[in-house]
């Protein structure tokens, strides 16, 4: 250790003398002066007894211990002071063990010696070490006096001598040496490892091609590095504005942090990430990850990206829509961004197919650093495959565990993964493993797969004890997704669940596939991580030979609507030109196309995007949920319903039925809507919004209900972005705005924010600890069992996460509103709650299903319900009309007739209809998220055709569900109501939609008189609702539609006689959707005449809006009110519409809202020659039409 | 193509290992003095009192904003109080860029690259020579030892 000489401690000490002198001078007696002679270095001396003294005087606010910190806790010592004073406590230590005390002196002239070539000192001492001297202020030592904060002196005990003084500044300057090195070695240990990564070979290559090339792939398998080294070696090289995509949001955030701690940029914002409801990002940010929807919804507002000179597209092997949809777009972009450069990533897979797509790109080749895996190919045998029914055969897994237990011993660490397909079978073999576990005591069973709760799903993390092994039975969530270390065997069950759509039922199908080559190397290589591993495939060499080679890209599987409707926005006129990495199929396109039309959101004529439609392409949602939203604001309700859309687009925050017990059920049941599950996810929101305002603590309400707590704070999230997009659009406004917090509001908010930082550093540290797994935790039921007990809920503490969680919450969000807005929502009455599902219809129709009439309305029985495409679908077991079918009885009447083919007809005002949000098939049809509505209400303004008889007696709506009236004159008053209805309905929506794009003079000139169609629009439709007529309800055959409709030659009327045209004439397209005397009138025996009479007949007539006696036929009739509507909506002076204010644009609106409406006899889209080169045929066809005939093929 | 307009970072290349980093000054002052003094814009503020220590290097060094210390707001921080870490420096000898690793250098009243110290080790104190030990010098004797040079 070092020993001052003694020469120059003299002369120090002689300086300080003439300082102490000063001292005196200035003040009063001090205590009695130290001896002078001390040894330079005292063993015996306490240093950490002035500890607090020394960090006041010495240490505090320097550079050395940064200040920030001290502002904020002056009181509890920063850690890098703590760190000092340990080092300190190891200097004293040290001093002390030494056996003789440091030589004080050495001969003062060996101080001298130097060596002869490079003029070193040749006596070594410490202190040339340095290659730095500290030195202590002036001011500081002198001491000027201090007060404390009563204004005492504060008297110096504890000053040091001159002695310690030069002792204390070593110690000083050795802790500052100490830390340096400690510091670089990080540096320096963090760069090894960085250069032992196999990618760090080909920094140069990648950096060299990219001088070069616009496009390069880096293909790399597992381990390589790729996705933290290629970023950093970015911003190394100074690209600035780099733009990295990742599939998974988790992947977004864990890789922002690493990468910014790999570029020593821990502490700044270079590194950044932006994942829906989170971001990190600043001007400064250099590095940016980000989900790939995220940088579509950038394209959106920057088609060029001009924000990024490098795009990282990492993943692309995994073929996700959204990286096929980026691939696409930037295939194009690179041609007119030719200073953009763009990097691919991928799994050693399919390296061709992305190469090729761009031109030849050059490729990279990365090896990956996996361990050597053992494949054992254990086929199935006949007889256990044979056997099995739909459920699992569990014995070939339990074979292995057993094998594993008597060839590898306990003390051999290592876990086990099993890949199974799906839920069901998850169950099977979990149940049969425990028992084997229960027994040997070896094991430690945990299920995962997406509807666990994520608590469940860290469990795998945990580390099992000493001589135990984990046993994860997973779906494919474990072969990419989430990556568990120290798996050591793999089960390969070689299947797979896979999402499909079957666009001829609009339904999602789940069904099991054999994996793919690719997936089966993908799962062997999880075993292959942390050391060498075993993979049993539980299929033959044979079977994994005739496995297609890679999976099925997602778009292949998926609907496309959402996607093609951003293809249009982004200014794409034709998306099957799309430069497809790999095209779908031509008819998948088509349909989606088809249900963009049928929703509105394209144009029936060319396809372009409605004002509608480009509103819905830029919410970040399926389709079905942006309508909802648009129509929320239209009819002011959108409180409810950005919950229930919230809670619509994500994971049901219900546990299901089967995963809980019969009390848990019965708390839940208050809250289970009789009208169906969009309201009984509305009843859970508002009630734990309740909860929380008092305080309460949520988490023990929601497990006790089988509520996944995160999913409400999830929608939460949803809610808000839905409400601040729609204020972004001003289609809600912000009423709250002007709100300002009180001060007192203010330092509480602070509070919170002090105490969020708090806790998240607390969870940092918790979750950095490794959690330790019991034998107990085995079985999940043990553990849901355990949180019910009553006895633990008094237990139960708040754990970090919630307290985050539930901070985070209270900071975006105004509790006391959101409660005032549940309790406007659950004071709804039945007009509300009608208005409410006629919002949710405007997404969700036509997804809709009629009961079968033999239903029985029992619990733990099937009722089957039919859609226009799909029959016998079943309710879904997490509906709540599963618990309670009798909800849905159909109405009886008094009077039942009996119609001509022998069915009963009941007519009632209270048919209904089931709207849900999902059709899934796995082993049965399904429908999910359903609810009740009124069926003739929601036919009559959603359906997209409507036809009638001559009277109106009979409706067909989508050429599926007919309405019967009993009486002409009611059927013709629904019918007036409807196109009131309509057509006010469509021209608000026009209305508000046209006023987001004005500037905000002209919206205050047009605002008012939306305000007031609104309110006509509200009243209308209550009285609508209201409506009391009675009529029949029931399902059209296809088979029938052949004759349900009066005899017409169409397709040869050139070349027809007079009589056919006439009949033609009869029946009248009134407007877009409704025909008028297209139907046979009944099955009765009527003649031909006495329908043509009916039909021609002409009577005297008032037109309620225009006042004119005209006399007229039913067809006239009805386009005469259906135009005289439109004009006394769009002008104010007419009975229906008073209103001084002037009117902007009346005349284009109403032109525009009458040339699809004007004319009765031209049909309203227009045609074009089109030539099909299947049936080698020309056909005069709008372009609907031409895609349903592309359809038939 | 037009390449992007970017500005070459700084990178320090120890000559003797693979380290590299992008160094944010090269300087004999451990405190950046180009910057702008706090104390024009705290001169007011009472509380603020002259640092009570102060640190002076005696050589020129590769230095590197402390990476593991957070720096809160941006705006107000004092810089005299950013702190700095010490990378690397330039061998007295052959003037060679060294990291301060004690596989490549060392300081002893002086910066000495390792391939130095093993050329003069006569040189130095025995201490010195014990503490770096046999093994890490041993790679220098034979002379055409690669040097570690990155474009």
């Amino acid at each position: 250790m070092s020993h001052t000489k003694k020469h120059k401690r003299h002369r120090h000490h002689s300086d300080d003398e003439r300082d102490e002198d000063e001292h005196r001078k200035q003040h009063r007696p001090k205590p009695i002066e130290q001896p002078i002679e001390e040894p330079a270095i005292d063993p015996s001396f306490d240093w950490l007894s002035r500890r607090d003294y020394l960090t006041e005087t010495y240490l505090i606010d320097t550079v050395m211990f940064s200040s920030y910190i001290v502002f904020i806790c002056l009181y509890s010592s920063p850690t890098n002071i703590e760190d000092f004073w340990k080092f300190v406590q190891k200097y004293q230590l040290f001093q002390q063990r030494r056996k003789q005390p440091p030589k004080s002196t050495t001969s003062p002239d060996a101080d001298q010696q130097q060596s002869s070539i490079l003029n070193i000192p040749i006596v070594y001492e410490k202190k040339y070490r340095l290659n730095f001297s500290i030195a202590i202020n002036k001011s500081t030592i002198q001491n000027v006096p201090r007060y404390d904060m009563t204004g005492q002196k504060i008297i110096d005990h504890d000053r040091l001598s001159p002695t310690r003084l030069t002792e204390f500044k070593s110690i000083i300057e050795y802790y500052f040496d100490f830390n340096q090195k400690e510091k670089f070695k990080r540096i320096h240990k963090l760069r090894q490892d960085q250069n032992n990564l196999p990618i760090a070979n080909h920094r140069r290559e990648i950096l060299e091609e990219l001088k070069t090339q616009q496009v390069i792939l880096i293909a790399g398998d597992t381990g390589c590095g790729k996705s933290t080294q290629i970023p950093r070696f970015l911003l190394e090289a100074g690209f600035d504005k780099i733009a990295c995509t990742q599939p998974r949001r988790i992947a977004c955030i864990s890789l922002a942090k690493r990468v910014s701690y790999e570029t020593l940029n821990e502490y700044d914002n270079q590194v950044g990430y932006q994942v829906r409801f989170e971001k990190t990002r600043e001007k400064s940010t250099r590095i940016i990850f980000m989900t790939e929807g995220i940088l579509l919804r950038q394209l959106q507002t920057d088609s060029s990206l001009s924000d990024y000179d490098i795009l990282v597209i990492d993943e692309v092997h995994e073929r996700h829509l959204f990286t096929d949809f980026i691939l696409g777009i930037i295939k194009c972009l690179i041609t007119q961004r030719r200073d953009l450069k763009v990097i691919l990533m991928s799994a050693t897979i399919n390296i061709e197919l992305f190469s090729k797509y761009f031109d030849n790109c050059p490729v990279v080749k990365v090896p990956g650093r996996l361990y050597k895996i053992q494949v054992n190919y254990l086929p199935i045998k006949v007889e256990e495959s044979a056997g099995k029914t739909s459920k699992i055969d569990a014995k070939p897994y339990l074979r292995i565990m057993e094998q594993i237990d008597n060839k590898y011993p306990s003390s051999d660490r290592g876990d086990m993964l099993i890949f199974l397909s799906g839920l069901a079978e998850i169950q099977g073999v979990m149940e049969a493993a425990q028992s084997y576990a229960q027994e040997n005591q070896r094991w430690i069973v945990l299920p995962l797969h997406s509807a666990l709760s994520l608590e469940e799903q860290d469990k795998v993390f945990d580390m099992p004890p000493e001589g135990v092994r984990k046993c994860i039975i997973s779906t494919n969530i474990a072969e990419t997704s989430v990556t568990i270390d120290g798996v050591r065997f793999i089960i390969d069950s070689g299947k797979v669940k896979e999402m499909s759509y079957d666009g001829k039922y609009k339904m999602q199908r789940l069904q099991e596939f054999n994996i793919s080559r690719a997936s089966a190397e993908q799962r062997k290589g999880r075993a292959g991580r942390t050391g060498p591993g075993v993979c049993f495939r539980l299929y033959s060499e044979q079977d994994y030979i005739t496995f297609q080679e890679y999976s099925t890209p997602e778009i292949r599987r998926v609907p496309l609507d959402s996607l093609l409707l951003q293809m249009i926005s982004m200014g794409l006129k034709d998306p099957r030109k799309f430069p497809f990495v790999e095209a779908p199929d031509m008819t998948s396109i088509d349909s989606a196309l088809l249900r963009l039309q049928e929703q509105a959101a394209l144009s029936t004529i060319d396809c372009s995007l409605t004002p509608i439609g480009s509103m819905l392409a830029r919410l970040p949602v399926d389709v079905s949920i942006g309508k909802m939203l648009i129509f929320a604001c239209i009819f002011q309700y959108v409180n409810p319903i950005l919950i229930m859309a919230s809670a619509l687009s994500i994971q049901s925050p219900f546990l299901s039925f089967l995963q809980c017990d019969p009390e848990t059920i019965t708390r839940r049941r208050p809250m289970m809507s009789t009208h169906g599950d969009p309201f009984t996810l509305l009843n859970v929101f508002d009630e734990w919004i309740y909860v929380k305002s008092d305080g309460q603590v949520t988490r023990t309400w929601c497990k006790r209900r089988g509520v996944e707590e995160q999913r409400l704070y999830d929608i939460t999230k949803l809610r808000r972005q839905f409400q601040d997009i729609l204020r972004d659009y001003n289609l809600e406004i912000d009423y709250q705005q002007v709100k300002r917090r009180t001060t007192l509001e203010k330092r509480e908010h602070w509070k919170k924010k002090q105490q969020l930082k708090d806790l998240r550093s607390e969870h940092d540290k918790e979750s950095k600890q490794r959690k330790f797994l019991k034998l107990e935790d085995s079985s999940i039921t043990n553990t849901m069992n355990d949180d019910h007990g009553e006895n633990n809920l008094t237990k139960e503490v708040m754990k970090t996460t919630d307290k985050i969680r539930d901070i985070e919450f209270r900071l975006i969000n105004d509790l006391s509103t959101l409660k005032d807005m549940s309790t406007d929502s659950q004071n709804y009455r039945s007009k509300d709650i009608n208005m409410l599902k006629l919002i949710l219809c405007s997404g969700l129709y036509p997804q809709v299903a009629i009961a079968d009439e033999f239903n029985n309305y029992k619990r733990d029985c099937d009722q089957f319900f039919h859609t226009k495409t799909k029959q016998f679908v079943v309710l879904h077991p997490t509906c709540v009309f599963t618990y309670d079918p009798d909800n849905l009885l159909p109405p009886t009447s008094a009077k039942t007739t009996t119609s001509s083919n022998n069915k009963k007809q009941v007519f009632s005002n209270r048919h209904e209809l089931l709207v849900y949000v999902t059709l899934l098939e796995t082993n049965k049809p399904y429908i999910m998220n359903v609810m009740r509505t009124p069926a003739m209400q929601t036919l009559f303004l959603y359906a997209s055709t409507i036809e009638t008889n001559n009277d109106f007696t009979r409706i067909l709506c989508d050429q599926w569900l007919e309405i019967t009236f009993e009486n002409a004159e009611t059927a013709q008053g629904v019918i007036s109501s409807l196109l009131l209805l309509r057509n006010a309905r469509d021209l608000l929506l026009q209305m508000t939609l046209q006023d987001l794009n004005k500037s905000i003079d002209v919206e205050l000139l047009s605002k008012p008189r939306t305000y007031q169609l609104q309110h006509l629009l509200s009243m209308k439709m209550a009285d609508f609702l209201e409506n009391s007529c009675v009529y029949a309800i029931r399902r059209v055959l296809s088979a029938e539609l052949d004759t349900i409709y009066r005899p017409q030659n169409v397709e040869n009327a050139d070349d027809d006689d007079d009589n056919d045209s006439s009949i033609r004439k009869e029946s009248t397209k009134i407007n877009e959707y409704l025909t008028y005397n297209c139907l046979r009138s009944n099955d009765d025996q009527e003649s031909f005449w006495s329908e043509y009479a009916g039909s021609t007949m002409q009577i005297h007539w008032v037109c309620p809006y225009c006042n004119e006696d005209i006399l007229v036929n039913p067809a006239e009739r009805v386009a005469h009110e259906n135009q005289c509507q439109l004009s006394s909506l769009c002008n104010n002076e007419n009975p229906i519409f008073k209103s001084a204010q002037s009117t902007i644009n009346k005349s284009s609106l109403l032109s525009s809202l009458t040339t699809g409406a004007s004319t009765s006899a031209t049909p309203v889209p227009s045609t074009k020659d089109y030539h099909c080169d299947t049936c080698q045929q020309t056909f005069k066809f709008t372009s609907i039409e031409i895609l349903r005939h592309r359809a038939t093929h | 193509m037009t390449e992007p307009d970017v500005v070459e970072p700084k990178v320090f290349q120890c000559s003797l290992c693979p380290f590299y980093a992008a160094y944010d000054r090269y300087d004999t002052k451990y405190i950046d003095e180009s910057l702008p003094s706090p104390v024009a814009t705290t001169q007011y503020n009472k509380n603020k009192k002259e640092p009570s220590l102060t640190i002076a290097l005696i050589e020129k060094v590769y230095l590197l904003r402390d990476p593991f210390v957070a720096i809160k707001d941006k705006d107000k921080i004092d810089q005299t109080k950013l702190s700095s870490l010490v990378i690397g420096s330039t061998c007295s000898v052959c003037s060679r860029p060294v990291c301060i690793h004690l596989d490549c250098s060392l300081f002893y009243t002086r910066r000495f690259c390792l391939k130095c110290v093993s050329k003069y080790r006569d040189e130095f104190p025995r201490e010195i020579l014990d503490e770096i030990g046999d093994k890490r010098l041993e790679k220098f004797i034979n002379e055409d030892y690669d040097q570690y040079e990155e474009s």
